[in-house]
């Protein structure tokens, strides 16, 4: 049955993307579909909650059925499709490129590694025991969101958060999963096979592989592609949403416009705390869009982006009612001593080095060091080729990346520690370093295909094929 | 010198039409082999670089194992203790940036399968020493119980208590500093292995009135309790970790 249940995701997902257009690349429709698909899913349990309807394994199949018929019944598959999509396998298999296979495999192999290490064992991490996974597990038994457990506050620090996450878990449990890791590998799935295709589209697939795989291999992130912890599908949808926005700034295609405010959508129903990259997306959006005068796709993406997190809010006011004390503390003012334990950390996360228990280089391997080396490159080429052909409208990307790192850094800076019950040393060394997965992929993304990556691989791509 | 100098352009003039030209056919293959090659070189490299940490995990086995017997080796010891101490002390840049991807692929892709035997062997050893058939499929439960100390515990609350039943945790502040006891003081986390039972914390039925008035179990561990009960139970008969009833019971229960 859980099977059955995962086929309606992947479907559900697969029909709305097909409504957007029909030329995705298999990658694409099978990363996107699982993101797209488990995101409705917990829509539609919040739906349920709201309107108070206990939801249920056949309520949720009849739904999904009926939504994929809708979405689906007047989709036609004309011969002429049937035929652009086998001219294009053919002449994709003409030349097999063996360095890629070659790195395909090696994916596989630490892929399905990492899936036989995730299916073995249940969630038995203390956030999943305390948060995720006990909610998850609840939220199915009881039918509804707002479990029981709310009424004696022993629903762990994630009942607040939007319900993406442990509601992904919910669904695998109302389709009868033992353990919900099975969603997991799922997202770890879509994030490799989006972050594939997006690089492809600028580079090729040998750089694209070999990027992929860097991704993929960041250690602290794959051991996360093990446990029960939001951090890394979070930045599945961040990858999603981040890189389809910067795809459309950049090439102008319609899909991957949707694609984008919808992902984006999706990352703030994962994490309320994503807000800070979605008001950097929407700047940028913004700043692109001024010049073109589109408001109309302006508003479309804005609304896509900030509804989940408005909807969010009044569900946590209105229907949890939970007295909180404010996370943050906005009171704080400028406190040197507190600056300088984040830099530090950040430091250490940032340029490979120690400090106190943490070490950035075997957290996050190469990946921000070639992100640094790419750039000094790139500016040094600046020079010579200048600035437009250097970065190009990268220059967004990185503007994006940075102002979102700035809010994300502040974000942590105002954390009130007494509500949070923990120093922000431990804070910085826990949480901030899984948030440093949000990143991961924008970096990767950046050092494979800025200027001088292309130059590289343009030359390797000549060198392999003798042309 | 010079005359060698000037020779070298006509001798790549002369070589360009052979790379260019015949092995033409051939060529994209074998330059496909060139450039795996040199991947495989390099992850190689990077694998090598770091393959003295593989090292550390015997080396510890084996020095747990010498401490442990007194007629132990020391001579052995002391070479143990001085190869463990040039790996960890080991930490270039470059290497200590690389040692992620080492672990990545020697302990959690190669080590994956090796890992999982070995649980399933503990957990079918475990079973046999509670008297369970080691032969059956090993449930969550058997995995969670192999994870997680205190799992039998849990299990011990679920079997004795109706679902209805609201349960006493032990203070934080005898047990936080121990991980033996994992969090059997937090709701929070003995709430996920209870359901539908509730749990409450000790200092807390002021905050949860509601909950604190339905109060059925405490959970004893460590001797911690017995004054939350609303009878006594003689000092002789205190056994140091078990769950009473909060009303005087017929008769005791007590945990393995």
């Amino acid at each position: 049955m859980l099977l059955f249940g995962i086929a309606l995701c992947y479907l559900l997902g697969c029909s709305v993307l097909l409504k957007i257009d029909k030329k995705f690349s298999a990658p694409e429709l099978i990363g996107f579909s699982f993101l797209a698909g488990i995101g409705i899913e917990t829509v539609f349990l919040f739906v349920l909650d709201i309107v108070q309807i206990h939801y249920s394994q056949v309520l949720l199949m009849g739904i999904n059925v009926a939504l994929i018929f809708l979405l689906t019944y007047k989709y036609t598959i004309t011969q002429q499709d049937l035929k652009d999509k086998w001219e294009t396998f053919k002449s994709d298999s003409k030349s097999v490129n063996y360095v890629a296979l070659f790195l395909f495999c090696i994916i596989a192999y630490l892929f399905y590694a990492i899936m036989v290490k995730n299916l073995f064992w249940p969630p038995a991490e203390t956030d999943s025991i305390t948060s995720f996974d006990k909610l998850g597990r609840i939220m199915a038994i009881e039918g509804r969101l707002k479990i029981s457990l709310f009424q004696y506050n022993l629903q762990g620090a994630a009942g607040v958060y939007p319900p993406l996450f442990h509601g992904s878990f919910a669904y695998a449990y109302i389709f009868g999963a033992e353990t919900p890791k099975i969603i997991i590998t799922l997202f770890f799935l879509s994030l490799l096979l989006v972050f594939y295709q997006f690089v492809k589209n600028y580079v090729g697939s040998t750089a694209a592989m070999l990027f992929t795989l860097i991704l993929m291999a960041t250690p602290e992130m794959y051991a996360h592609a093990a446990l029960g912890l939001g951090n890394m599908p979070t930045t599945a949808y961040i990858c999603a949403a981040v890189l389809s926005t910067y795809i459309w700034l950049d090439k102008g295609e319609q899909k991957y416009f949707w694609t984008g405010a919808m992902m984006m959508g999706f990352a703030v129903w994962i994490r309320s705390d994503i807000i800070a990259f979605v008001a950097p997306a929407i700047l940028v959006v913004l700043l692109h869009i001024w010049r073109t005068k589109d408001f109309k796709h302006f508003i479309t993406y804005c609304s896509f982006a900030i509804l989940p997190f408005v909807a969010w809010l009044l569900y946590v006011k209105l229907k949890i009612q939970m007295p909180q004390a404010s996370r943050f503390d906005f009171a704080i003012g400028y406190s040197a001593e507190r600056l300088s334990t984040m830099l530090h950390y950040v430091k250490a996360y940032l340029f490979a080095v120690s400090y106190n228990e943490v070490h950035g280089g075997q957290l996050y391997g190469i990946v921000f060091i070639s992100f640094f080396i790419a750039l000094i490159i790139n500016a040094g080429l600046s020079f010579k080729k200048g600035a437009k052909t250097a970065f190009g409208n990268q220059s967004l990307l990185l503007l994006f990346i940075l102002m979102s790192f700035v809010l994300y850094f502040t974000e942590f800076y105002l954390i009130n520690e007494k509500v949070q019950a923990a120093t922000i040393a431990s804070l910085m060394a826990s949480s901030f370093k899984r948030g440093m997965f949000y990143f991961i992929p924008l970096v990767v993304f950046y050092t494979a295909t800025c200027y001088s990556s292309k130059v590289i691989f343009d030359k390797l791509e000549k060198f392999r094929t003798a042309t | 010198m010079a005359k060698g100098k000037q020779n070298q352009p006509t001798e790549k003039t002369q070589k360009k039409p052979a790379s260019t030209g015949a092995p033409s056919n051939s060529g994209p293959f074998m330059r496909n082999l060139v450039i795996i090659g040199v991947l495989c070189i390099i992850f190689l490299g990077i694998y090598m670089m770091n393959a003295g940490y593989s090292e550390l995990r015997s080396l510890d086995h084996e020095r747990q194992a010498l401490q442990e017997n007194p007629s132990g080796n020391a001579q052995r010891l002391d070479e143990i203790n001085r190869r463990v101490q040039e790996i960890e002390s080991d930490t270039g840049y470059i290497k200590t940036m690389f040692f992620g991807y080492y672990y990545d692929v020697h302990s959690v892709a190669f080590g994956a399968q090796d890992q999982i035997d070995e649980a399933i062997a503990e957990i079918k050893e475990d079973k046999a020493k509670f008297g369970q058939d080691n032969n059956g499929p090993i449930t969550r439960e058997d995995k969670l119980a192999s994870k997680v100390h205190t799992f039998r515990l849990m299990d011990f609350i679920n079997t004795n208590c109706p679902s209805n039943s609201v349960i006493l945790l032990p203070p934080a502040d005898s047990l936080s500093n121990n991980s033996k006891w994992n969090f059997v003081w937090d709701p929070m986390w003995v709430e996920y292995f209870i359901y539908p039972r509730l749990c409450i914390a000790s200092g807390t039925e002021k905050l949860y009135p509601d909950l604190a008035k339905r109060i059925t179990h405490v959970l004893i561990v460590k001797g911690i309790g017995y004054d939350k009960l609303k009878y006594d139970v003689p000092a002789d008969k205190r056994e140091p970790l078990c769950l009473l009833p909060i009303q005087k019971p017929d008769t005791t229960q007590t945990s393995n």
